[in-house]
């Protein structure tokens, strides 16, 4: 590495890293926040500020899916069944995303912000209804499951984020899986949509090597930090947070995009 | 809870095996970021490739010692999306 290009490697791992902290913390995963930092702080187009964050998604998965497998969390059954639809997702989500302008993308990142708050609010509903880590999938329940695995993949694929806040209120309500099952079981097939879509956009020349390391080199760390933080943290004061930071990144993505 | 239902021995040590993957195309990556002359981009590339092949490398574990025939699907979804990448313009 060249002494001219240390400073940015620093700003993208240190800006990764607390994005990573703030999404752990958040509990929405680094993808939200990281996205809008490379697009306005690091400067990155769009399309390859998507790019790195679908490569940090695998890494965080991977290490997610490390931990809670350790405690045996993750329905197998479940991931399985939905991978192939977040694949397809993710998949025709890319490629459409790889012709669409930046100006559109920054603007409809806006409009996904504005989703994740609601969902965010609906992780409160929830934590209320009864769950059963053991249940079986009907076939509704399957039907369901796929079009929101697909939805999150297309979310996913067009917008860098890692699909968690779409994927794990899915698996709660529709699957009626504990939180936390629901939770570990999304790391565990997200990394593959991630993966997937990464693909596409590397094809499509948006992945530059050196931005993907410094940004996992900080969101690797920074996530972990961020969870262990998120236990000692009051849930209430964690929403207003999100909801304040999330309204903020929206207001800034959409009048980017239109007003470019 | 039914074992069918959770994960096996050999996926756990698959998904262990997976971030250990991830970890080690990191490395590289960094690695690459450091010794790669301008315009030589040969390591980055292979630590790049290694970290998009982590999922790909838990599902044929997966598939195969697991006989886990659902995870066929998903492998093939990240191979139409690998051949959609070579063939892109």
């Amino acid at each position: 590495m060249t002494g001219d290009a240390l400073p940015g490697f620093l700003l993208v791992a240190g800006g990764s890293a607390f994005m990573g902290v703030l999404g752990g913390l958040l509990g929405v995963g680094g993808g939200v926040f990281l996205v809008p930092f490379l697009i306005f702080a690091a400067d990155l187009p769009p399309k390859e500020a998507v790019a790195v964050s679908l490569c940090c998604v695998i890494g965080t998965s991977a290490s997610a899916s490390f931990v809670t497998a350790r405690a045996n969390l993750p329905r197998l059954d479940v991931s399985l069944r939905v991978e192939p639809a977040l694949i397809i997702g993710a998949v025709l989500a890319s490629a459409v995303g790889g012709k669409l302008s930046d100006d559109i993308v920054v603007v409809g990142f806006g409009l996904l912000m504005l989703v994740i708050i609601g969902l965010v609010q609906l992780r409160r509903r929830v934590r209320s209804l009864s769950a059963d880590d053991d249940a079986p999938l009907s076939t509704r329940r399957r039907i369901g499951l796929v079009m929101a695995a697909f939805l999150s993949g297309a979310a996913s694929g067009i917008f860098g984020v890692g699909g968690g806040v779409l994927v794990v209120p899915a698996l709660a309500l529709v699957a009626r899986l504990p939180l936390r099952t629901a939770a570990a079981t999304s790391s565990l097939c997200l990394m593959i949509s991630a993966s997937s879509a990464a693909y596409v956009h590397w094809g499509h020349g948006n992945l530059r090597p050196e931005i993907v390391a410094a940004a996992i080199v900080g969101v690797l760390p920074g996530g972990m930090i961020g969870a262990r933080l998120q236990r000692r943290a009051s849930e209430r004061h964690m929403e207003i947070a999100f909801t304040v930071l999330a309204l903020v990144v929206a207001g800034l993505s959409i009048a980017r995009g239109v007003g470019s | 809870m039914s074992d069918d239902v959770k994960l096996s021995r050999t996926a756990r040590i698959a998904t262990t095996a997976s971030f250990a993957l991830a970890v080690a195309a990191l490395v590289i990556l960094v690695v690459g970021v450091v010794v790669d002359d301008a315009g030589d981009d040969t390591v980055k590339t292979i630590g790049l490739g290694a970290l998009l092949a982590v999922p790909l490398v838990r599902n044929v574990a997966i598939m195969v010692v697991d006989r886990r025939r659902e995870a066929l699907w998903a492998l093939l979804g990240i191979l139409l999306a690998v051949g959609l990448a070579i063939g892109a313009p």
